[in-house]
């Protein structure tokens, strides 16, 4: 229903399962919209499924990426073994061109990112539980509260061509001085020896929405930064709190998770307790994503009865993709600094309380004043989320191996006409295609790759990809000359990035 | 008795052998031994650091300084006569021997030769004199009226009178340390005025009253010069006037137009005595025989340790063992006596030494530093302590690694570390940021040195023989430096004649300094009893840096020393060449325990990691809290410590954190930390691009086209050498690298580079083995290479 199922369907289903015929119902792992008949399921499946199989006789490693029928367009990502995460998006009628395919495939890798990042990965729960129902009820706990952050209203924010210069998965570093870098390593070695060390394990500074520090390798950071950017942020917070406390004066009333449930429809509509047909379902598996999830406490650390019912007694867990470790997640908000702890889950048991308890007060004692100087410091140094702007150009720089971008800030970018998206949006398909293809290639050096483009409108679109670093560059000058516009180009590389664009 | 951490003792113990005894301050045997028979005394030179004896005809002398002491003392004749005070001129040529309470005779070293001066007025009596390094005068005279300033003639065969400072004196305290005078007047002589006989100039100091608490109410108390000790530590001056009464210790320090009181210190008897070691001050409780140690600059108004007792080390047998005998000492009677501590005879001469004269000892005092460590928990306030000490920088150096080091191998808190490290890297940046030669061994030198140019002076006694008589007075302060504030009360310089009498000295020193008073039969119980009324506990912080400054400014001139104090009124000055203070001296280029940062990387953290108990995630938040402390200090980082980090990231494979490390230029780019990059990115592609990428940006050209080489991204190479002008790497190397991968197009490539780029490449020996090569494989493979 609404009017996203109409535009989306999105579904996951496991290729080792329900191998004999009458058991085909056993692949589907999700599927949404929830209310869509079983035979139409099973056919999108099935079709997902042929592909793949015809696919991967020419293609082993990279069976199918994407299909582009007269009407939908189907995205695949293979994001485990054998299982799969298909999305099939309704092509507009306008003749409106549609957006890269890279770009929806990188809302569902984000969806399993975190997905992974709290309950493990989907074929560990199938092992975990071979019937499938834990895994099910975790994805159908998850997958709606993921895209109910797409919802506008009643309609579904997919990724359009005005987002041709973000790039989803990454972060945004800021630029600080070396002193308070010092400060900030300063601050994370000391909660990181803690206690004699080992307890806390791993520390993320961030400062509003940006990443100051992070001790976690880099895809766990990714992850944790986008769960922190989408629920931890100051700005989260605050309206989570406003939802919390609606939701407490209204029990009885719509809980928030369930404003999603009419345009995400599920198996049992989601968070509603009394559909469900667990009672205990809420408990059982946690929903993290849920927006009222967090709210702060009066000593600055963040509470949550996402992980179970009881706020005091469950701590927040998370999965680390690279140790494969299980660790709690201690968050501490300091005016627009937020800190996320995470504790081994080793230490759990009848002792966690008290470490927690033991931790929080050490916190308190031993790094409020630091925090208090980190914060002061890092909000003169801030010069709002403008920062990154450099006039005459709109921008997205990204660093795959570091999965940090820098880009004109999203108020700039919308200023740019549609036929510049829409041309930056076909060169960028392009250049993925190309990455694409050196990457199969296995080939040891990066790809290197200029492309100068200019519009019907005159604007030009630059695009350089040197060294694992992409460089994406709109100017609307139409005065410019192939020779100007590429000499801007220069320049901004130069001055912005180091000189890594220039060929030598 | 002291706490001691285990561990830090423990490692004390093994890398310096420490000392097993207990004790903070000792004297090491042997002893400088004076006894020469038919001495008159013992006197103590402080303006040339030397030890006179005068005998009848002789005076004997020894540079008090030196370890072990010299044997043969150094020998000038005079005439018979009394004797009540020596001192050498700075240069040691004249010999100044007062003989009554008006005349000084001078003796010429050189040639023999002499002269005597009588005192201006004939009704004066002269207390005393000593030699100054001043420009304005050479030789000084205290006598009841004041100061008489004399200058030598060229000749050097006698003196002219320059000047005279009137003033009332009932007794005078001098060390040639401060060069600072000062004087007492007054019925309970507890005003003080002084008179700085600085390189700049005289300066005189402002006139101030001490405090002295009344034990009753009828009785006022009199000062006695030997309450009164002037001390120099780390180039400021002070006056420390103890108070039997209350029970503590004024401090004053002085500026050059004020005396402010600086607090006072806690002492559990009458009966104490001060030194001054290396700028801590020792407050020994002659009663109780422990010393008590104080760092002025330390915050804190407290010991820097507990209280322990003065130890002898060195004996023939253990330290701690009173009584030692072997063949050497067999010979002296005085055995025994040598091994008593705080015995009857001890006068504690300024700074540091211990005049015994009922044995004819000098002892000198020494702090045990890694005693001082053993017993010391808090362990900045150890590192500041021992970053201060200048007599023996290395150990203090030593000792300084050797805690940062055990530090970070318990694993203290991070906080503690960071202190700890705030601590050396300040020191360092005050110490290191003038650039500074070479490096003396220490204040004590720097002060030789000057006044050893000038002259030499004698010692002055402290009372004469006929004590009892004015003349002793004037003695007396004239010897100040020598007096001392001993458990007995007296001073106890000895006069020439009763050596072994110190009881009489004392009685003369004490009606010395109350001599025109009426109150002088109450002399010894009134100098006991004087307190401070007025309670002079005075703020217990040092004041204003301002007037500290000022002075320095003064002193820079006399570089060389630190310096005054002045007992009586106001005004003492650092000014002159005192100013010098303990961190100004460091800049001087005196030897200081300084650690810079290429020494806290091998030193501290490269040794810590050796030892592999710490783990890396720890080490490198310690490299973290040093790089903060650095940055805070403005200290440069060596790059090679940077490049350490970089490894101990790599190792944990912490490549993300490294990466930000780099990004938040944490780690600032350098050719070692690139290199390093390069290096553990052998397995770890982005961050070996990161480690290229910073020798491009460095413009390390032959170290980037070289890995671009090994890489086989030649033609990227041969455009980077083209555009960058790079001549360091012949482009036949890419010649030899592209025919070695055996790749025909790649070869013509680099070939045709050559062949456009080089001029002469024709002619060369590669252009004819490589166009054969060439031209063969184009045969072969059909030959579109071109």
């Amino acid at each position: 229903m609404g009017a996203w199922a109409e535009a989306a369907q999105v579904c996951i289903f496991d290729m080792q399962r329900g191998q004999q015929e009458g058991h085909e119902l056993d692949k589907i792992l999700f599927f949404s919209p929830t209310d869509c008949p079983l035979p139409s399921q099973l056919s999108v499946i099935g079709l997902s499924e042929g592909l793949i199989t015809f696919t991967r006789i020419f293609s082993p490693e990279a069976p199918c990426q994407l299909m582009q029928a007269e009407q939908h367009c189907h995205i695949f990502l293979n994001c485990e073994p054998d299982i799969w995460m298909v999305m099939v998006v309704e092509k507009a009628k306008e003749v409106e061109e549609e957006v890269r395919a890279a770009a929806l495939e990188a809302v569902l890798k984000e969806a399993h990112e975190l997905f992974v990042m709290f309950y493990g990965s989907i074929r560990a729960l199938l092992h975990k539980h071979p019937a499938g129902d834990v895994a099910r009820s975790c994805l159908h706990a998850f997958m709606p509260d993921y895209f109910a952050d797409f919802l506008t209203g009643k309609k579904l924010q997919l990724p359009s061509i005005g987002d041709g210069l973000t790039e989803r998965g990454t972060m945004q570093p800021v630029s600080l001085e070396r002193d308070t870098v010092l400060h900030a390593q300063s601050l994370v070695g000391l909660l990181e020896s803690c206690f004699g060390g080992g307890i806390v394990r791993h520390t993320l500074i961030l400062f509003h929405g940006y990443l100051v520090s992070s001790t976690l390798p880099v895809g766990d950071t990714a992850a944790l930064f986008s769960y922190a950017a989408l629920r931890l942020t100051p700005a989260a917070i605050a309206l989570s709190s406003s939802l919390h406390s609606a939701h407490k004066g209204q029990s009885t009333m719509q809980s928030p998770a369930s404003r999603a449930e009419p345009t995400i429809p599920s198996t049992s509509p989601l968070g509603q307790d009394t559909t469900h047909p667990e009672e205990g379902v809420k408990s059982q598996f946690p929903r993290p994503l849920r927006q009222d999830a967090w709210w702060k406490d009066k000593d600055g650390f963040l509470a949550t009865d996402a992980w179970g019912a009881d706020n005091n007694g469950v701590h927040p867990t998370i999965w680390l993709q690279q140790s494969e470790e299980q660790v709690h997640l201690c968050v501490y908000q300091y005016r627009a600094l937020t800190l996320l702890l995470l504790i081994p889950a080793l230490l759990n048991g009848s002792n966690s309380l008290d470490t927690f308890t033991l931790l929080k007060e050490q916190l308190l004692d031993e790094a409020a004043q630091k925090i208090e100087k980190l914060e002061e410091r890092l909000s003169k140094e801030w010069v709002g989320s403008n920062a990154s702007h450099v006039p005459g150009y709109r921008y997205l720089c990204c660093d795959r191996s570091s999965k940090t971008a820098t880009a004109s800030p999203p108020s700039k970018v919308s200023t740019l006409s549609k036929e510049s998206l829409s041309a930056l949006n076909q060169v960028r398909a392009e250049i993925d295609f190309e990455k694409g293809r050196v990457e199969r290639q296995a080939s040891e050096q990066d790809p290197e790759l200029e492309v100068c483009l200019r519009t019907k409108q005159n604007a030009w679109v630059i695009v350089r990809v040197r060294g694992g670093h992409e460089l994406y560059t709109v100017q609307e000058r139409a005065s410019d000359t192939l020779v100007l516009a590429s000499d801007a180009v220069e320049k901004l590389n130069k001055r912005h990035f180091h000189g890594q664009f220039s060929s030598d | 008795m002291g706490k001691t951490q285990a561990s830090t003792s423990a490692q004390g113990g093994a890398v310096l052998g420490g000392s097993g005894a207990t004790s903070h301050v000792y004297i090491q045997y042997p002893p400088l031994r004076c006894d020469i028979p038919g001495a008159a005394g013992v006197m103590y030179d402080d303006g040339n650091k030397l030890l006179l004896v005068p005998a009848p005809s002789k005076v004997y002398s020894w540079p008090a300084n030196q370890h072990p002491p010299p044997e043969t003392p150094g020998v000038t004749n005079i005439k018979e006569g009394p004797i009540l005070g020596v001192r050498f001129s700075l240069d040691c040529k004249i010999l100044a021997v007062q003989r009554t309470n008006r005349e000084i005779e001078f003796i010429n070293r050189e040639n023999g030769t002499g002269f005597s001066q009588q005192c201006k007025s004939g009704t004066d009596r002269i207390f005393g004199f000593f030699w100054t390094d001043c420009p304005s005068c050479d030789i000084v005279f205290v006598t009841t009226s004041g100061l008489e300033l004399y200058a030598l003639h060229q000749g050097r065969n006698s003196l002219k009178f320059l000047d005279i400072k009137k003033a009332n004196v009932s007794w005078y305290v001098y060390t040639h340390e401060s060069r600072l005078v000062l004087l007492a007047s007054g019925m309970q002589c507890k005003t003080l005025a002084g008179y700085q006989f600085a390189a700049g100039g005289i300066i005189r100091l402002p006139k101030y009253d001490v405090m002295m608490a009344k034990a009753d109410a009828n009785r006022k108390p009199v000062l006695a010069p030997e309450d009164i000790r002037i001390a120099t530590m780390y180039g400021r001056l002070y006056c420390l006037q103890v108070d039997r009464v209350a029970l503590c210790i004024h401090m004053y320090r002085f500026y050059r137009d004020a005396v402010v009181p600086q607090g006072s210190l806690p002492i559990y008897s009458p009966h104490v005595a001060i030194s001054v070691v290396d700028n801590v001050l020792l407050i020994h409780q002659t009663d109780s025989k422990v010393v008590l140690l104080y760092d002025i600059l330390s915050d804190t108004k407290v010991p820097t340790s507990a209280p322990l007792p003065l130890l002898l080390r060195g004996g023939p047998l253990s330290s701690d063992s009173s009584i030692r005998s072997t063949e050497k000492d067999k010979k002296r009677v005085l055995m025994n006596r040598e091994a008593t501590i705080y015995g009857d005879g001890w006068v504690f001469v300024n700074p540091d030494f211990v005049l015994d004269h009922l044995h004819g000892l000098l002892w000198r005092l020494r702090l045990d530093l890694e005693a001082v460590a053993a017993s010391t928990s808090n362990l900045p306030v150890l590192l500041a302590f021992l970053q201060r000490r200048r007599h023996e920088a290395a150990k203090a150096k030593e000792l300084s690694l050797m805690v940062m080091r055990s530090m970070i191998l318990e694993r203290r808190p991070l906080t503690v570390i960071g202190t700890a490290m705030d601590v050396l890297t300040s020191s360092y940046a005050q110490g290191a940021r003038p650039p500074n030669g070479t490096g003396g061994s220490s204040f004590q030198p720097t002060q030789f040195t000057k006044p050893l140019a000038s002259t030499i002076a004698g010692i002055t006694l402290s009372a004469g023989p006929r004590a009892g008589g004015p003349s002793s007075l004037t003695a007396t302060p004239g010897v100040q430096s020598a007096v001392v504030m001993s458990s007995s009360g007296a001073a106890s310089l000895r006069l020439p004649q009763d050596t072994e009498d110190s009881g009489d000295s004392e009685d003369d020193q004490v009606q010395a300094s109350a001599p025109l008073r009426p109150e002088q039969g109450l002399a010894t119980e009134d100098v006991l009893e004087c307190t401070s009324d007025q309670g002079i506990t005075g703020s217990p912080e040092i004041e204003e840096e301002s007037p500290t400054s000022v002075s320095h400014d003064l002193s820079s001139e006399s570089s060389g020393r630190l310096e005054v104090q002045n007992s009586s009124s106001m005004e003492p000055s650092v000014s002159s060449s005192p100013s010098l203070s303990g961190l100004q001296g460091i800049r001087m280029g005196i030897a200081a325990p300084l650690i810079s940062p290429e020494e806290m990387q091998r030193r501290v953290f490269m040794s810590v990691e050796e030892e592999t108990v710490v783990d890396t995630i720890f080490l490198v938040s310690v490299i973290v809290e040093y790089m903060r402390s650095a940055a805070r200090e403005h200290v440069r980082v060596p790059p090679g410590l940077q490049a350490f980090v970089v490894k101990l990231l790599a190792r944990d494979e912490r490549f993300n954190e490294l990466h930000q490390f780099i990004a938040g230029k944490l780690v600032e780019p350098s050719r070692a930390v690139a290199l390093q990059l390069v290096e553990v990115g052998t397995h770890h592609t982005p961050t070996r691009k990161l480690g290229m990428e910073m020798l491009r940006l460095l413009h390390a050209h032959s170290d980037y086209v070289k890995l671009l080489l090994q890489d086989g991204r030649m033609l990227e190479g041969l455009r980077y050498i083209r555009r960058n002008k790079v001549d360091s790497v012949p482009p036949v190397m890419f010649l030899q690298a592209a025919a070695s991968v055996n790749d025909a197009q790649k070869l013509a490539a680099v070939f045709r580079f050559c062949l456009d780029f080089i001029p002469g490449f024709q002619q060369t020996p590669d252009f004819i083995t490589y166009s054969s090569r060439l031209n063969q494989q184009c045969t072969v493979g059909d030959g579109d290479t071109w």
